[in-house]
């Protein structure tokens, strides 16, 4: 059985400026990462092949050429095969048509028991790739935002929260899961695996004209208009003093405020 | 003569000679009551629907959807309430919009919304914006102008509609939850749909030390500034409260890297890859501050901050800050609340 996990590049949350005189984010000199929901999800695609060495993941991802680096990371942390869908029309393709795009390649690989990918993208993901696909695949069922997944008896299982409440939610597979980071740190590749994922491993490039997709065909639904940034918030008091009165003054204007 | 204005004046636009009208709603009824953010979704619904000339349907599905709850619906802004007891299958969901042709249909973000606004999009091959924190309508081509975060809060990207319907998922705690009106009258009507059986879901115990950070009064939450005996004093302060605030609801919490620590689970983490939360107080304890966790605590009412550091970003987001070792405020801060 085959399990795709599929990827996305992003600029890091952390090293993007955000220019408050230009209501813009600056993205120059943004490191590039593998979107971190999506690491979890190739890190739990891996555990379950450990568990079961039958299992071939598939990486999967999308976009520009430089897209590759985050393959090859997948490459040397372990998964069998890594897949770029790249030409100009993916690179312009919609939500909707990049679901069908993927979708395509998926449907090519044969014997694709689950598709796992991260609850969203921390840069501009809206989290609809999962449920988006699952139509595409042919109404497959979503596990939408688990952690805890375990496979067992031809089923997906993962830990799920809902208003407010845990739930174990289980499907038959085939199945999409969307995966939340959890505490459990995922896995890192070795130096050397790295450097093999360079020099020997390869990254397979597919076309949409090769998959027989127009994933523009769909018109683009959405157009941007601006950026808004949130109001900054006023600069804080600082409560001087020894702790003993700091803690003192700090408890006495709470006390006026009427929030304690 | 140009009388495109008038014609305005009477609703004719384009739009409405395609078919689509309306502003759609899909409440969800796990429980034998309605949820507070799909009330908040029919009462931003109502604003647009009055701005746009349009009426306020809301479909009600879910195992406890009635008679009485659709009723509900309509004292709380909707003009017609569909309702029918179940999960109604993709394919059906979309014969029933295919049919009624929503201009504006909207969700709460949260559990069903979440997984259904995407699954019908693409089923309509259609736009959807999700975790939308403001909505208007441009009266000129009546479509929707939606912001939504980005880079977790971190900027809000606002984009508009293009073609009908068009799907947005509302973020829960925006917007208020209207009146209750028991004078307001509409249609209640019980529709046919294609039912499944239920999703299989077991619920679980929660994990140790639950409260949901989202009902919480007061939340201490700590951060990697917290090393050895740091978790514990944050404990004591938060007991230290219980015993002065018997009737608040008091929750611990951490920040990202707490729970990268492995000191908190992930429902006690605030931040934007967590939760959001609006306690009337907040303690940041150890948490230097990056802008997903003021993104979370945004609409905290009062923001305590306590650090060695003096330069560290959260006192430039917090109300009150107090710079200083964690191990000689807190048990300070403990002995004040006791005495």
């Amino acid at each position: 059985m085959r399990i795709v996990v599929c990827i996305k590049q992003i600029f890091d949350p952390e090293t993007i400026k955000i220019s408050r005189s230009q209501q813009a984010i600056d993205e120059r000199g943004a490191r590039k990462i593998m979107n971190p929901p999506d690491r979890w999800a190739l890190d739990a695609a891996l555990r379950f092949k450990e568990a079961d060495p039958s299992i071939e993941v598939i990486a999967l991802s999308l976009g520009e050429p430089e897209v590759e680096d985050v393959l090859r990371e997948a490459l040397a942390l372990g998964c069998d095969r890594a897949i770029l869908l790249s030409d100009a029309a993916i690179v312009k393709a919609r939500t909707a048509g990049l679901a069908q795009i993927i979708a395509a390649a998926i449907k090519r690989l044969r014997n694709v028991q689950l598709v796992m990918t991260g609850h969203m993208a921390l840069d501009t993901g809206s989290g609809t790739l999962g449920p988006r696909l699952a139509i595409e695949l042919g109404d497959w069922p979503v596990l939408l935002s688990v952690d805890q997944l375990r496979l067992e008896h031809g089923h997906v299982t993962g830990l799920q929260y809902a208003d407010e409440k845990y739930y174990d939610s289980s499907y038959p597979l085939p199945a999409v899961a969307t995966v939340l980071q959890t505490p459990e740190h995922p896995r890192y590749p070795h130096g050397a695996e790295i450097i093999n994922a360079y020099r020997v491993r390869n990254v397979e490039i597919w076309s949409s004209l090769a998959l027989g997709v127009d994933p523009t065909a769909l018109p683009a639904p959405t157009t941007g208009r601006q950026l808004r940034l949130p109001p900054a918030r006023q600069m804080g008091f600082i409560v001087e003093g020894s702790p003993q009165e700091a803690a003192q003054t700090l408890v006495a204007m709470l006390r006026a405020r009427r929030v304690i | 003569m140009d009388l495109s204005f008038l014609e305005q004046l009477l609703g004719a636009s384009a739009e409405e000679e395609e078919g689509y009208r309306n502003i759609w709603v899909v409440a969800i009824a796990w429980e034998p009551h309605l949820r507070p953010c799909d009330l908040q979704v029919i009462g931003k619904a109502r604003n647009l629907a009055d701005s746009l000339g349009a009426y306020v349907n809301v479909l009600l599905v879910g195992d406890n959807a009635s008679e009485d709850l659709a009723r509900e619906l309509i004292a709380y802004g909707a003009d017609a309430a569909f309702w029918g007891a179940g999960y109604p299958t993709g394919r059906s969901l979309r014969d029933f919009f295919e049919k009624h042709k929503p201009e504006i249909l909207l969700f709460a973000d949260a559990a069903g919304g979440r997984k259904m606004a995407p699954r019908l999009a693409q089923r309509l091959k259609c736009a959807l914006v999700t975790h939308a924190a403001d909505l208007s309508i441009n009266a000129e081509e009546r479509s929707l102008v939606v912001a939504a975060p980005i880079y977790h809060g971190a900027a809000y990207r606002v984009v508009e509609c293009k073609a009908n319907p068009q799907i947005a998922t509302i973020q829960a705690g925006i917007f208020p939850t209207p009146e209750y009106d028991s004078w307001r009258s509409g249609d209640v009507e019980e529709v046919e749909l294609v039912w499944k059986p239920q999703p299989p879901l077991t619920p679980v115990e929660p994990p140790e030390y639950y409260i949901p950070l989202q009902k919480a009064d007061i939340i201490i939450a700590g951060g990697r500034g917290l090393r050895g005996s740091g978790w514990q004093l944050i404990e004591e302060l938060a007991a230290a409260l219980a015993r002065r605030l018997p009737h608040k609801a008091i929750a611990l919490a951490g920040s990202r890297g707490a729970y990268d620590e492995g000191w908190i689970g992930p429902q006690q983490m605030v931040d934007l890859t967590g939760h959001t939360v609006a306690p009337a107080l907040y303690v940041a304890v150890g948490i230097r501050g990056t802008f997903q966790h003021f993104g979370a605590t945004e609409k905290a009412r009062c923001i305590v901050a306590i650090n060695h550091n003096p330069d560290a970003p959260i006192f430039k987001h917090a109300d009150y800050g107090i710079v200083g070792e964690v191990e000689e405020v807190i048990p300070a801060l403990i002995e004040v609340l006791d005495s």
